[in-house]
């Protein structure tokens, strides 16, 4: 299995799989030199310059394409929070303004509903149409990633940064929000193919 | 691609590296020669984006290389300019010369 893999799926995400195949080899050949935290930036700066650029070219069907993943994100969500209300797993309305006394249980379920909400939402955004070369979850990707830096960033502004927001922003957004999402899209442009809807290049 | 299209100051430069280094121009060396060239220390996304824009508007062209194993098995992508691509740089420095032309900003003696 040859190396690499990592960045050449990220950057997939916002180029033609040719295109980040030969991207991802240029980064892992001045990597050899540079070192592992210039390869993290690197292909940082370049998923977020084809981004922007791909926004730049398709702002409409961008901003399109970010509305129907909130749309199905609230929905799969709610829904799947209803139906546990009602087999009884957890209420409906839990209190979370303290979020750090909750019990484990119920941090568990949740978290599980934000990951499966989102994995979901993935794979239905995955199963479109690309946008200039880029996948469709990225502009859901980038709106979680950027509500984690605004809430982050407010956070310490206010001064009184609590342990568990630092978490849910550093830590919770990637893994419960992010990361399923990309991963919906991932089995959505391998099952879209088989299930003949629309996922194309 | 439009005749006229302009093109910016990194877009030439992008250009001129990669006619410089002929059939060897790819992300690395078109990285590595504007560096030594210019002093200017370009990062990969913005040499990425303005590639994509260069090849859209058919000014370069692209292709793929042999997989080599330095760069975990994945193959280059060697660009070259097009013939569209070498008239716009030509027009671009024909103009930057005629905006030059009767200045003196460059005389060293100012006697």
């Amino acid at each position: 299995m040859r190396n690499g893999l990592i960045p050449e799926a990220l950057l997939s995400l916002t180029s033609p799989p040719d295109r980040a195949e030969s991207m991802a080899g240029d980064l892992l050949e001045e990597a050899r030199s540079r070192g592992g935290f210039w390869l993290a930036a690197a292909l940082a700066g370049v998923v977020l310059a084809m981004f922007f650029q791909a926004f730049g070219a398709a702002r409409v069907r961008t901003l399109r394409l970010l509305a129907l993943g909130l749309v199905v994100w609230f929905a799969v969500y709610v829904a799947a929070r209803v139906g546990g209300a009602l087999i009884g797993v957890e209420p409906l309305l839990i209190d979370a303004r303290d979020i750090g006394a909750l019990p484990l249980g119920t941090l568990l379920y949740l978290g599980g509903l934000l990951m499966l909400a989102n994995v979901v939402t993935g794979f239905v955004l995955g199963c479109r149409g690309a946008v200039n070369g880029m996948s469709p979850v990225m502009p859901l990707a980038v709106f979680w990633a950027a509500t984690a830096l605004v809430g982050f960033c407010s956070d310490v502004a206010s001064g009184t940064p609590t342990w568990y927001c630092t978490l849910i922003y550093l830590g919770g957004l990637p893994l419960l929000y992010i990361a399923p999402l990309l991963l919906g899209g991932i089995l959505a442009s391998h099952a879209a193919p088989a299930l003949r809807v629309g996922f194309s290049r | 691609m439009s005749r006229n299209a302009n093109l910016g100051e990194f877009e030439q430069i992008v250009l001129l590296a990669i006619l410089r280094l002929g059939d060897e121009a790819y992300g690395v060396t078109i990285r590595d020669e504007i560096r030594q060239r210019t002093g200017r220390s370009t990062t990969p996304g913005a040499l990425y984006t303005t590639l994509d824009r260069l090849e859209q508007k058919g000014l370069v062209s692209s292709r793929l290389g042999d997989p080599t194993p330095e760069r975990g098995g994945r193959a280059k992508r060697y660009y070259s300019v097009s013939a569209a691509g070498a008239d716009a740089v030509e027009r671009a420095q024909r103009s930057f010369q005629s905006m030059l032309e009767g200045l003196h900003i460059f005389r060293r003696n100012h006697a």
